[in-house]
């Protein structure tokens, strides 16, 4: 084994050990700031996967989309949300924990089992290396043209819908008829789903 | 190069399937970046999806000018806009198929009948929309255009032909959903409602791109076509996971037993032309996906997914419609009766014969029109009364006879009584799945039919049979009608079409079975199938 | 399912008669809404305009079928075939033949005088009579339907007028009664369609036309599969024995002109599809289960008479009275020889005949007493003697006496069955035995009722000021006629039927041996 494959697989080895643990501390740790902190660790982590399989465009975007956005918004909404709210215990929670992490280590025996019988076609296309953005910059204006422009129109509906649900000032007048409304549902509640805040 | 995909050289089989995903793959993998940029990209196959996004555009600079221009000019637009993609789907018809966008999608006549549908039922969900909208006094431009960016991704998904366009499609229509479903945001069941969908929906989309990794994993591309070639040469059991996670996203998005948990919730709490359009065009999309997603890509896992589709009709069909036998609220009962009527398209799919597939098509269009008419019924019920319970609607015979009749004809429709349309549709899915042997999924049908007959009797009951006196408060007390409030005359051009359309469509339905039997006779992606399922069948 | 086929119009004469006999009601229902609204509950409009359409209808009737069609032929006459949806095989294709001809006729005079029969129908008459017509019109394409889904569409079709009909202008356990007649309906129906689709499918290329189907053969398990789904599915309309349980509800809380139209159309639907579809179709595994026919319908006689002892509502009684009577269908049906199935198809229209006339009649009373219960009547005969008169008369037709038409197709359903060389001698006998207490079961319980509602003590409750009116005079009267007339001179009814029924006799021999 050369130096440089030695050095490869410390790397991949330390950085999925970082992930794994990463994520089971996202799940499992009760402070929501931690997790939010270690979600952006485990970010980080993939992007060095991406990094040592050479696709340093991905790992770049990684690092400016997961943790430069996503994460700083997270890490955002929860400090906004400062609220300590005593939650309902939920009953049988034990057994919902027992239950779910049974199903999910299930799923996991069967994905390695899965993995390892299938015959692989090894190894896949050789890395481009610094020809990917090239490559990717291609393949975005021609064959996903279409999912390229349309993740524009998701995105700008995703901002409006955004302002709209946010924002403050409300109507408070029926345009047609002008009678006062209060942007509720128009049925009736006859069973509230959740408990009402404001009214209690 | 041009018109390699022209009907006539596919079905003629001109080219065998391997012969075609070598050219394919020369193409994405061979060609030199000029070469690439030099083909023929077709843009006018999505130019009724152009339209649909100029209204959306429109839409949003006429809501600058605030809320009372909105309200005025907002319905126009959106009308000129789904019309003239109406129209040119209809002129794309007879157009020769061409792929687009490099294979990214497929403008085939099954796509175009998907689209139709969506679109229409965008076009109807507006029709009755506004009043709606305004009596709850939330902004109408904004509520517009979130719906048509919806449809904008339900069309494109009907016609998708890729992963990643198949992808950003279903998650444009998904997010615009979870938006529309907590529109009400003063009202803690519609945020309830939004969030369980964005929670539910976000963990299938994320099923969804695992089971795409893997697909592109095993087959090097994400095109559907390549994939369903390289699936079909080396079957492995990953390709079996993959099924299974693509399969969870679309039964979640057509809310098939037991993939249906979200939908009561967020059917109760959304804005009720939201529930409409969901019900109708998100789930239309949804087939539409499932055609191509698992006739186009494994048709090598034949015999799995339609074992696993058979499963989940006999539960939907089961479920859905002893459930809605208990259902007190309106909303909820055509939750669960549209999880049934899934479970009866299903049928359709199953067969994967050409009768199965232009039932589905058919069976789809008649409940376009039952359940947009049923829907507008009750909206119209709700904006003078305020109330979507059932037991409200005792004795509406008296006060509102439009109403009663309208909901009566949708619901018997729905229920499958002749001579509605519903008859028709349920019928030639049901001769269509006999006649493929799937004596299960029929009998389950019928014995599931009769029992949704009882409880969409039952509401009829409530309006027509109950005497004066033992109306509800609620009709006590009925505001006199009037029509001329801003948004009710286009419900009731919705209404009155709905049920026009519900009740004499189904004896003049030949043509609408000669579209579907068309629809399908003129897509090379079922004739395939077909072709695939009756050469295993000889063997 | 052949797209490509043309539409055709294969009409004998230029004129589509049977569409027209058919479509005019419909066409009456459609007018209805277009109707004033009520604004006093005494409006005649709809009424008069029902009655109109219907006795056109009627007259129609019978110009066509005594002018155009000719009862000496066994064949299919008067035949219309319109592609309408080739896509699911379904064709507006009518004909008439000698099974349905007689039906149509009963049918349409049912109708008529079942619209001439609500006169005491004052809320929501446009519904009424707009549900009245629709149902005539899908009784109509019932009996002369020629083509299974069309068949199966009129089946279903009628089934949310009569639901209505029983649920809006019903008595006061109408909801419960109408919410069991539509099940009982709807799981019936689904056998029916099931049974009707696998005949289609199996034995070469798809087709519901039920000529074609009927020269087909369907022998082995497929035959007697369907024919049991048949057999059940059919059974309950007519109604067989553990199936009829909805029939007394329906019955009893229906309004008079609704159960009129009950038993004395509803009911035929059920004996006519047995003898369209179990016999003339299936005719192999007909000749297989034709015992069981027979044991059932015995059944049905002896429960039916047993039941009509147990009930104390007079409109109860008079339906389980009809369970009684249709077991005589069962029986003729099942003994598989011409004269079997003629007696049988005249038991169905004189059983059409008298049951109507003694719903008829009921009702009459019922507006004056306003009650129903046996116990609670008495010694009405000498407040009202014409219907008195008339519910003996209609009893005494009903209890087979000699000179009415239910003796002469009872006693052709005995020689029928006695003269089947088929059975043994021993089953005959037997099967004669308990049918013969069967007959001796009805007048007891018939005549008691009679005994118990008009003769002993008057009670004073019952206020009543007047007799039958000339009205109800003349529709008693257009129903005891035609029992009379049958009665003393068969022919009339049996020359329409009896090439058809001697045919399917024949046919049925020809797989005996």
């Amino acid at each position: 084994m050369s130096i440089s494959n030695s050095t490869e697989l410390i790397c991949f080895l330390v950085l999925a050990f970082v992930v794994i643990l990463g994520s089971l501390g996202v799940v499992l740790l009760g402070n929501i700031v931690y997790s939010a902190f270690l979600l952006g660790g485990v970010f980080m982590a993939v992007a060095g996967l991406y990094l040592l399989l050479n696709a340093s465009f991905v790992a770049a975007a990684q690092v400016l989309v997961y943790v430069g956005a996503v994460n700083v918004l997270i890490l955002f909404a929860i400090m906004l949300v400062n609220k300590r709210e005593d939650l309902k215990p939920i009953p049988g929670l034990q057994l919902r924990r027992f239950l779910s992490a049974g199903i999910c280590l299930g799923l996991l025996v069967l994905m390695f089992r899965v993995v390892l019988i299938t015959p692989w076609s090894l190894p896949g296309p050789a890395a481009i290396g610094e020809g990917a953005t090239v490559r990717i910059g291609e393949h975005l204006f021609t064959d996903y043209l279409l999912p390229f422009e349309l993740a524009s129109v998701l995105l700008l509906m995703a901002m409006i819908g955004a302002i709209v649900l946010a924002r403050r000032d409300i109507q408070t007048v029926d345009v047609g008829t002008g009678n006062e409304v209060n942007q509720s549902l128009i049925e009736k509640a006859g069973t509230p789903l959740l408990v009402d805040k404001t009214t209690t | 190069m041009k018109h390699r995909y022209s009907h006539k050289s596919l079905s003629n089989d001109a080219l065998t399937m391997p012969e075609m995903g070598a050219i394919l793959l020369s193409t994405q993998f061979m060609a030199a970046p000029d070469e690439l940029l030099s083909l023929s990209i077709n843009a006018g196959a999505v130019a009724p999806e152009g339209c649909v996004l100029l209204a959306m555009l429109g839409t949003l600079i006429v809501d600058l000018a605030g809320e009372k221009a909105a309200s005025r000019w907002a319905p126009p637009i959106c009308y000129a806009g789904l019309g003239a993609a109406l129209l040119l789907l209809a002129i794309q018809w007879d157009t020769p198929l061409e792929p687009s966008f490099l294979g990214a999608f497929l403008a085939d006549k099954l796509a175009i009948a998907f689209r139709a549908v969506v679109a229409l039922s965008t076009l109807l969900s507006l029709l009755i929309s506004w009043r709606y909208a305004e009596q709850s006094g939330s902004p109408v431009g904004e509520y517009a255009a979130i719906l048509l960016a919806a449809t904008l991704g339900g069309m494109l998904l009907c016609g998708s032909t890729d992963l990643v366009s198949v992808f950003v499609s279903l998650e444009t229509l998904s997010v615009a959903s979870y938006l529309l479903s907590g529109y009400m945001k003063r009202d803690s069941r519609s945020s309830e409602a939004a969030l369980k969908y964005l929670l539910v929906g976000s963990a299938a989309a994320a099923v969804f791109l695992y089971g795409a990794s893997l697909l592109y994993g095993i087959s090097s591309s994400t095109n559907l076509q390549e994939i369903g070639i390289a699936l079909l040469n080396s079957p492995t059991p990953l390709a079996a996971l993959a099924l299974v996670f693509v399969l969870a996203t679309v039964a979640f998005k057509i809310a098939a037993v037991p993939f249906h948990q979200w939908t009561p919730d967020v059917y109760e709490g959304s804005p009720t032309p939201v529930v409409a359009f969901l019900s109708v065009g998100s789930k239309a999309a949804g087939f539409a996906l499932a055609l191509r997603l698992l006739v186009g890509c494994f048709g090598a896992f034949d015999e799995q997914w339609k074992l696993l589709f058979t499963v989940l009709a006999v539960l939907s069909m089961s479920l859905g419609n002893v459930v809605a036998l208990a259902q007190s609220s309106m909303k909820r009962m055509l939750a669960y009766s549209s999880i049934g009527q899934a479970g009866f398209v299903m049928i359709g799919l199953v067969c994967g014969t050409e009768e199965g597939f232009a039932s589905m098509v058919v069976y789809m269009a008649a409940y376009l029109f039952m359940n947009l008419g049923a829907f507008a019924c009750i909206i119209l019920f709700s904006i003078r009364t305020g109330s979507d319970q059932i037991s409200d609607y005792a004795g509406l015979y008296q006060k509102d006879p439009l109403i009663t009749l309208g909901l009566s004809l949708c619901l018997l429709s729905l229920g499958g009584i002749p001579p509605m349309i519903g008859f028709f549709g349920k019928i030639y899915l049901f001769f269509a799945g006999w006649a493929d042997q799937q004596y299960l999924l029929v009998i389950v049908g019928l014995v599931t039919s009769v029992i949704s007959i009882y409880y969409y009797i039952s509401v009829i009951k409530m309006m027509v049979v109950k005497e004066p006196q033992e109306a509800s408060e609620v009709v006590k007390t009925y505001p006199p009608i009037q029509w001329k409030t801003i948004g009710l005359p286009p419900l009731r051009v919705a209404l009155i079409s709905c049920v026009l359309i519900t009740a004499i469509g189904g004896v003049l339905s030949n043509p609408l079975f000669q579209w579907a039997n068309n629809a399908v006779a003129g897509t090379p992606l079922l004739q395939e199938a077909i072709e695939l399922t009756t050469q295993r069948a000889l063997v | 399912m052949d797209a490509s086929l043309p539409i055709r119009v294969a009409s004998q004469g230029s004129v589509p008669w049977l569409s027209l006999i058919v479509l005019l009601p419909a066409i009456g229902a459609l007018l209805m809404p277009l109707l004033p609204k009520e604004v006093n509950s005494g409006s005649n409009l709809p009424r008069n305009l029902a009655l109109g359409i219907l006795l056109a209808d009627f007259v129609l009737i019978l110009g066509v079928f005594s002018n155009l069609y000719i009862p000496q032929s066994p064949e299919l006459q008067l035949v219309e075939r319109i592609n309408w949806v080739p896509f699911i095989g379904l064709e507006w294709s009518l004909g008439v033949d000698g099974i349905s001809a007689p039906l149509v006729v009963l049918s349409g005079l049912i109708t008529l005088l079942s619209a001439a029969a609500s006169w005491k129908v004052e809320s929501r008459t446009r519904l009424y009579f707009a549900l009245l017509l629709l149902q005539a019109s899908a009784q109509g394409i019932v009996f002369l339907s020629q083509d299974f889904l069309l068949f199966f569409l009129a089946w279903e079709l009628e089934l949310v007028p009569v639901y209505l009909l029983i649920a809006i202008w019903g008595g006061n356990r109408r909801l419960y009664a109408a919410t069991k007649f539509i099940l009982y309906t709807a799981l019936a129906s689904l056998l029916i369609l099931i049974s009707g689709l696998a005949l289609a499918l199996s034995g070469g290329e798809f087709t519901l036309n039920l000529g074609e189907l009927t020269d087909r053969s369907f022998s082995g398990t497929i035959g007697i599969l369907c024919y049991l789904g048949f057999l059940i599915g059919f059974g309950v309309k007519l109604p067989i024995f553990p199936l009829h349980t909805w029939l007394p509800d329906a019955h009893g809380e229906a309004n008079a002109p609704v159960s009129m139209l009950l038993a004395g159309v509803l009911l035929k639907m059920g004996g006519y599809a047995l003898l369209r579809f179990n016999v003339q179709m299936l005719p192999e595994a007909h000749l297989l289960l034709a015992p069981a026919l027979i044991v059932i319908g015995i059944v049905n006689i002896i429960y039916g008479a047993l039941n009509a002892f147990a009930q104390d509502n007079v409109k109860r009684r008079i339906a389980c009275s009809s369970v009684s009577h249709m077991g005589f269908v069962l029986l003729g049906i099942g003994a598989i020889d011409a004269l079997g199935i003629s007696g049988a198809m005249l038991q169905m229209i004189s059983h059409g005949l008298i049951a109507a006339s003694m719903f008829f009649i009921t009702g009459s009373f019922y507006e004056r007493t306003n009650t129903l219960s046996i116990p609670n009547m008495g010694g009405l005969a000498k407040v009202l003697p014409i219907t008195f008169a008339f519910f003996v008369a209609s009893s005494l037709a009903s209890l087979a006496l000699p000179g009415m038409s239910g003796f002469i197709s009872e006693i052709t359903v005995f020689l029928g069955i006695t003269s089947q060389d088929a059975f043994t001698s021993l089953f005959r006998a037997i099967t004669i035995f308990i049918a013969a207490i069967g007959l001796v079961l009805t007048p007891v319980y018939l005549l008691s009722m009679c005994r118990r509602v008009f003769f002993g003590p008057r009670i004073p409750a019952l206020a009543i000021v007047n007799d039958i009116n000339p009205r109800e005079l003349s529709i008693g009267l257009s129903l005891l006629v035609p029992t009379l007339v049958i009665g003393f001179w068969p022919r009339v009814a049996i020359n329409l039927y009896e090439a058809s029924t001697n045919s399917l006799a024949e046919a049925l021999m020809r797989f005996t041996t």
